[in-house]
């Protein structure tokens, strides 16, 4: 690492990673939009495209435009955000609660989100006026604050053996609400709601339209955008919560707002898409692989590698099994698992 | 409907002749069903149905005072059994608790799926019953060819037969001993089946195709829509149109991308009282696809050839013919052209 | 008075761990806070800072109430030093003094080429220079109370808080680091527990039990009378003939 050559690097050659960041982007989306459940011809993809974006009049079946337009786009794009929000969520906690194994689900929010959303489907709760998604948000939160009080309580927060504090009672709490959902299944649901919730527990992107690209967009953005302002701060926290302070980190403040913004982004994520796991586990140790753990090029790197990383998962969820859709969780996992192995061998290798 | 009817009236009074001739049970009896062999000292007094097609049928053979429960409705019962069903408790819209039948002491447990009660039944498995000395017979059409521990709601093997729901007619009327009226709602049902498959074999349809979308578990998630092999894709062949999916299963989950780029000729559409989920009630369905930016660009959804069908009339169950029928109408109504 | 503290204290479930402590730092000074283990001392330096709240008294710095001080502004006078630093980041050794930095940066005065000078400065101080590329836990105990030394140097803090830095360092080390922070001429409190290099401090803070018992200049305070109650010990001192530099010799 030679820190003096990459300081130097002048206003231009940042101005240039930036634009080919995006355009990296821009090309996994495309070829996300692309390939798809039933074959549509890259041409037709991109007339359509073409059509809705530049007001060009390329001659297109209804059918396949929409498809691309309304289905694809929006999924791809989601899928991207999503990525992206759970992939640095889980470099933040990381850095937070200096544990490698932290993920963005460790404070009850996707086990929350899950008692949640089986309450609506199963309970019937909010009498089909709540929507899935809407229960699954609503539960996340309630089991995050839960979580946040126990951790409090028990004295977690700042210091070594809070932090450890904090991951106990996360347990603690999903566990409970993982509990819920069991008992909420076994006593009420039928095979076919038990096959739709495990569906939706694993991930599901396939009911994804427009109106969520416009919560998961905004939501990734601003959210990425907040803990990216804490790079330094998250530097801080290496030698732990003493040592952040000592460097003039405000660090209650800094904690709260991050874990705040993590917990929220997550939680919005995990209601429109399901809980998608082990994106915020591996991602961010593949992306320090890359660049270091600086997190000033760690996070915008660990969100370009969740976003083209879960929009391959999608991919690759629909085309693997011909006539089938397998929920996006079971990909992830099946990558996340081997992934997460070679973390652990890596990490025996320091020691 | 004065078609079918004469038809129907024709068809009976042929076959009328031959059930004349049905014979009266000798008891014991032994019956072999799914795999399980039942035996029967007497007529059972006391029944207890899960699934509205065993429900139905026993109400049609005359037997309604001997049902003591019902569980399991998609639709309303039909009304020639309105006043009988009125008498009879019902244990649950659903499935019900393996308690809840077993108070009512019934002798005989009838059972349409076996995911009800069976290997993996959600309301106990036929062994538990038969520990408890009650008999359980479940519907054939359920595990003739069917594999229902693969996929959400089974997966079939050979395409489902008609003859399976004859075959519990005979069945059901040998074990209650009232095989005349077996045998003459066997001949009616036939009857009804042939007429309303030749008529719309008469419209001599150019290759048209169809799906069958029965729920979903939320309103913007793949929808369940009929397999290659069960009960609707039985209907549809034989009203000679072709399934546009291709799965196995009972009711596979499918992408709107793919049901939407097969653009089937007609899209048929169950109607249920049932509200698990959202998506149970047909007019949120036809909400749907006439606001979906792609499935309102479908042909069907843009001719306006949605066809709603009771859940039930797409079961097996002596509905079937209804549900045959009233398919058939709407081909004729919906001016697809032919060969 | 660069530093002062008022009536500090800091219990934990009611057992007191920092007693009423009273302290004034003078500008320019080495003042060293001795005392068996436990008596506080790593306590107090957290107090002094405002990284740990008092539970009673407050800690002044040029005045101004620290508890009241943005934390930036406290890091931009303060630097600390802690006994043990641990990270599961492959950090870099220059990685480790660049943290330094963190009080001075902003949004809008990010890094520079000044920065990078301080930080071979703060290198090169600690005689770490030709070691910056290499990965913290690769390094020694020692060789790491160096590097996080430079980070604290980094800070460009008017005031050192430094937690037993001579613990894991060997003999030419100890002496170096007491050295370097005796003429840099920046003001510094050192947690010590060899009482020799207490010798070398300008003044002296003796604790016991969470009480600051006594302050004063080495000669005065470590006196056998003092040491036999504190610490527990008898002390012989003597004369080192070659520069006439007072040493103490131990017994029990």
């Amino acid at each position: 690492m030679t820190p003096l050559c990459s300081r130097g690097a002048v206003g231009g050659k940042r101005a240039t990673l930036f634009i080919g960041v995006a355009l990296l982007l821009v090309v996994v989306i495309a070829v996300g939009v692309c390939i798809g459940e039933t074959s549509i011809h890259p041409r037709i993809v991109f007339a359509t495209i073409s059509n809705k974006l530049f007001a060009t009049d390329f001659p297109v079946a209804p059918i396949q435009a929409g498809i691309v337009w309304n289905y694809r786009l929006p999924r791809i794009m989601v899928a991207a955000s999503c990525g992206a929000i759970l992939a640095v969520c889980g470099a933040v906690l990381q850095a937070l609660l200096r544990n490698t194994l932290a993920d963005p689900y460790l404070l009850g929010i996707s086990s929350g989100a899950s008692a949640g959303a089986v309450s609506v489907l199963v309970l019937g709760l909010g009498a089909g006026l709540l929507s899935l998604s809407v229960g699954a948000f609503v539960g996340a939160i309630v089991a995050f604050g839960l979580v946040t009080l126990l951790a409090r309580a028990t004295g977690g927060g700042v210091g070594m053996q809070a932090t450890s504090l904090i991951i106990l009672a996360g347990i603690a709490g999903s566990q409970l609400f993982n509990a819920l959902t069991s008992f909420i299944i076994a006593r009420s649901a039928n095979a076919e709601q038990a096959r739709s919730v495990m569906f939706w527990l694993m991930g599901n992107m396939s009911g994804v339209r427009w109106p969520d690209v416009g919560l998961a967009v905004p939501v990734a953005i601003t959210g990425i955008l907040a803990c990216v302002w804490h790079m330094r701060a998250l530097d801080a926290f290496t030698f732990g919560a003493d040592s952040a302070a000592s460097l003039g980190v405000p660090v209650r403040r800094v904690q709260v707002v991050l874990i705040a913004t993590t917990s929220l982004m997550t939680a919005a994520m995990v209601s429109i898409v399901g809980a998608i796991g082990f994106v915020g586990l591996v991602i961010p140790h593949a992306a320090r692989f890359i660049v270091g753990v600086r997190h000033a090029r760690l996070l915008p790197a660990t969100a370009l590698t969740g976003a083209v990383f879960l929009v391959a998962s999608d991919v690759v969820s629909r085309i693997v099994i011909p006539n089938q859709v397998l929920p996006i969780g079971v990909i992830t996992a099946l990558v996340g698992a081997p992934g997460f192995a070679v973390i652990l061998l890596r990490a025996r290798r320091m020691r | 409907m004065t078609i079918s009817r004469l038809a129907l009236a024709t068809a009976s009074l042929g076959l009328l002749t031959i059930a004349a001739a049905a014979e009266p049970t000798e008891y014991p009896l032994t019956v072999q069903n799914c795999g399980q062999e039942l035996t029967f000292n007497s007529p059972p007094e006391r029944v207890v149905t899960i699934g509205q097609s065993g429900t139905e049928m026993l109400y049609a053979l005359g037997l309604s005072e001997k049902v003591v429960g019902t569980a399991v409705w998609f639709n309303e019962v039909l009304p020639q059994f309105g006043e009988q069903n009125s008498r009879v408790e019902r244990l649950a819209d659903n499935h019900p608790s393996f308690e809840s039948v077993v108070a009512k002491e019934p002798e005989l447990v009838t059972t349409q799926f076996e995911g009800h009660v069976g290997a993996q039944g959600s309301v106990g498995t036929r062994e538990q019953f038969n520990d408890l000395g009650v008999n359980v017979y479940a519907m054939p059409a359920d595990c003739v060819g069917k594999d229902n521990l693969v996929g959400g709601d089974g997966t079939r093997k050979t395409a489902f037969q008609i003859e399976t729901v004859y075959q519990a007619i005979r069945e059901l009327s040998t074990i209650f001993d009232v095989q005349d009226r077996g045998a003459e709602l066997e001949a009616e049902l036939r009857g009804r089946v042939e007429a309303a498959s030749a008529k719309a074999k008469a419209l001599n349809l150019k290759d048209a195709s169809a799906v069958v979308w029965f729920s979903s578990p939320d309103i913007d998630l793949d929808p369940f829509v009929a397999g290659q092999k069960g009960i609707p894709a039985f209907i549809l062949s034989q009203l000679g149109i072709r399934n546009i999916i291709e799965s196995d299963e009972e009711w596979p989950s499918v992408g709107w991308e793919r049901i939407a780029q097969a653009d089937p000729d007609i899209i048929i559409i169950a109607r249920m009282d049932r509200r698990r989920f959202e998506a149970d009630d047909y007019e949120v369905k036809l909400k749907f696809l006439k606001d979906d930016p792609v499935t309102s660009e479908m042909t069907a959804v843009k001719e306006g050839r949605l066809v709603v069908v009771d859940a039930h009339a797409i079961h097996a169950s002596i509905r079937i013919a209804d549900g045959i029928e009233v398919i058939s109408e709407a081909l004729a109504k919906a001016g697809l052209p032919n060969r | 008075m660069i530093l002062s503290t008022k009536g500090l204290n800091y219990s934990v479930r009611g057992v007191p761990i920092v007693h009423d402590v009273n302290l004034g730092i003078v500008k320019g000074e080495m003042f060293g806070l001795v005392g068996p283990n436990g008596s506080g001392k790593s306590t107090l330096l957290r107090l002094i800072q405002g990284i740990l709240a008092p539970t009673k008294g407050a800690s002044f710095l040029h005045g101004e109430n620290v508890a009241s001080m943005p934390r930036r502004l406290v890091a931009q006078t303060i630097a600390f030093v802690e006994q043990h630093s641990d990270s599961v980041d492959r950090l870099t050794v220059r990685d480790v003094v660049e943290l330094g930095r963190n009080p001075w940066l902003t949004a809008l005065q990010p890094w520079s080429e000044e920065d990078d000078r301080i930080v071979d400065q703060a290198l090169a101080d600690v005689e770490m220079s030709a070691m910056e590329a290499r990965l913290w836990h690769t390094l020694s105990g020692g060789e790491r109370q160096r590097v996080q030394l430079a980070r604290a140097l980094a800070q460009h803090p008017r005031l050192l808080l430094l937690d037993e830095p001579t613990n894991h360092l060997d003999i030419h080390h100890q002496l170096a680091i007491l050295g370097l922070v005796r003429n840099l001429q920046i003001t510094a409190v050192v947690a010590l527990h060899d009482l020799n290099h207490a010798l070398m401090c300008d003044r002296v803070g003796v604790m016991h039990g969470g009480k600051l018992v006594a302050v004063g200049s080495p000669k005065e305070i470590l006196n056998p009378e003092l040491l036999r109650n504190v610490f527990g010990v008898q002390v012989n001192v003597l004369t080192d003939p070659s520069d006439g530099r007072r040493v103490m010799s131990f017994t029990l």
